[in-house]
């Protein structure tokens, strides 16, 4: 089994992509990211990790701005995002500027997904080490939506998601708690299914 | 034909262009609006090839606003001014832009600023400026009443000259002209003048 582990591009024989699945795993090692739609309203949290005390936590952004109306968050190697960011930022204002419209969420997702998928699927490459929350309100509409991505590549709209650390049991509490909200309920609902599973200082945002 | 003019007063700079889309000796519209909101705190009046004109306008306006998002804080007029010149400067012995911008913006600690950039990079940041013929008949006026300072119903009041001596003294003077100004508020269109109502579009 260890002879697949070299190069992405090979299938194992049960149809694993290993590399994939071990950046699954460095996902699931992250600090824990919730993301909660409500009818208005969608809210994403991250959890905040305590500080080295000289560490300026400022310098720390957790939570980015996309665009002016998409915000996104993430879970695993934060050096990894960085880099699938900045390309998404450059998209949005492509797109902007190519046909004069802001992107809707869904675009935006597919597009980080297709990144993602790109590097499973190319030569001396390694998957992206994250899975991505963004969140945002389509520019016409103004419907509020949820989307997450990973390391595959694949893509979904979610009502409420976790990734990270502990995913599970804030996706259990989610799935046992969820009810259509807006404005200030659906952040408490975020912070609570963040509080399920962290002591810590939280760090919130809203959209 | 095309008149660009602008000016810098006590904590706010206006830039005044004119309004007509002109194809050889046809008339597309009068309603043209040459004066880009570049981003919160800054415009853009720009002169010159007009499918230049907007292409290079729209592709500094996305770049600073991906500037932004990346580091989180706006770029300063200066900056944004420095930017719009090396652009123009790397196309130059390529493939030129031939547009030519008036970049006014206010920073918090700075205050109002003016920069002039032609098609050919060249930069000055200046406390009035002209583009095109009506040049000529601008900058003469404005050197004339301007003094540092002003009002902004003083300065209104020059650029209203300066409009007067374009449409009395230019043959081909066009007729509808936008005022924009940027101040400590951000950048909004302050007035038009016209003197032909222009078509619906």
């Amino acid at each position: 089994m260890a002879r697949y582990d070299r190069a992405i591009t090979v299938f194992s024989p049960d149809g694993h992509l290993f590399q994939v699945e071990y950046a699954l795993e460095a996902v699931r090692k992250g600090n824990a990211a919730v993301g909660v739609r409500g009818t208005d309203t969608v809210v994403l949290g991250v959890e905040k990790k305590s500080a080295a005390k000289l560490q300026d936590s400022r310098s720390v952004r957790k939570i980015v701005n996309l665009d002016n109306h998409i915000a996104l968050a993430c879970a695993g190697l934060k050096a990894d995002a960085r880099v699938l960011i900045n390309r998404a930022r450059i998209e949005c204002q492509s797109h902007r500027l190519t046909v004069e419209d802001p992107v809707t969420v869904e675009y935006i997702t597919r597009y980080i997904a297709g990144l993602q998928q790109k590097y499973t699927q190319s030569g001396g490459v390694r998957p992206f080490g994250l899975s991505t929350l963004i969140i945002g309100f389509d520019p016409y509409t103004g419907v509020p939506s949820l989307y997450q991505t990973d390391p595959s590549g694949t893509f979904s709209a979610w009502k409420a998601n976790a990734t990270g650390r502990n995913s599970n049991s804030i996706r259990e509490f989610l799935e046992k708690n969820y009810k259509e909200t807006h404005g200030q309920e659906t952040i408490k609902l975020a912070i609570r299914a963040l509080l399920e599973v962290c002591t810590q200082q939280l760090v919130k945002f809203e959209s | 034909m095309e008149c660009v003019f602008g000016l810098v007063g006590n904590d706010y700079a206006i830039v005044v262009a004119d309004t007509s889309a002109v194809h050889s000796i046809l008339v597309h519209k009068s309603n043209e609006d040459k004066i880009m909101v570049l981003d919160s705190h800054k415009l853009v009046a720009a002169s010159g090839e007009p499918g230049d004109r907007v292409q290079f306008t729209e592709y500094i306006q996305k770049n600073v606003a991906l500037y932004q998002f990346r580091n989180g804080i706006p770029l300063t007029t200066a900056a944004a001014a420095n930017f719009t010149r090396g652009e123009l400067a790397t196309a130059l012995r390529k493939n030129p832009y031939q547009v030519n911008v008036l970049m006014a913006g206010y920073d918090k600690e700075i205050g109002p600023s003016l920069y002039y950039i032609d098609y050919i990079a060249t930069l000055h940041k200046v406390d009035r400026g002209a583009f095109g013929y009506g040049s000529y008949f601008c900058l003469a006026m404005m050197d004339r009443h301007y003094h540092s300072g002003m009002t902004v119903e003083e300065a209104i009041d020059l650029v209203d000259k300066c409009i007067l001596e374009i449409r009395s003294r230019l043959v081909v003077a066009p007729p509808n002209f936008v005022i924009k100004i940027v101040d400590k508020d951000g950048a909004r269109e302050y007035a038009w003048r016209e003197s032909v109502k222009p078509d619906a579009a």
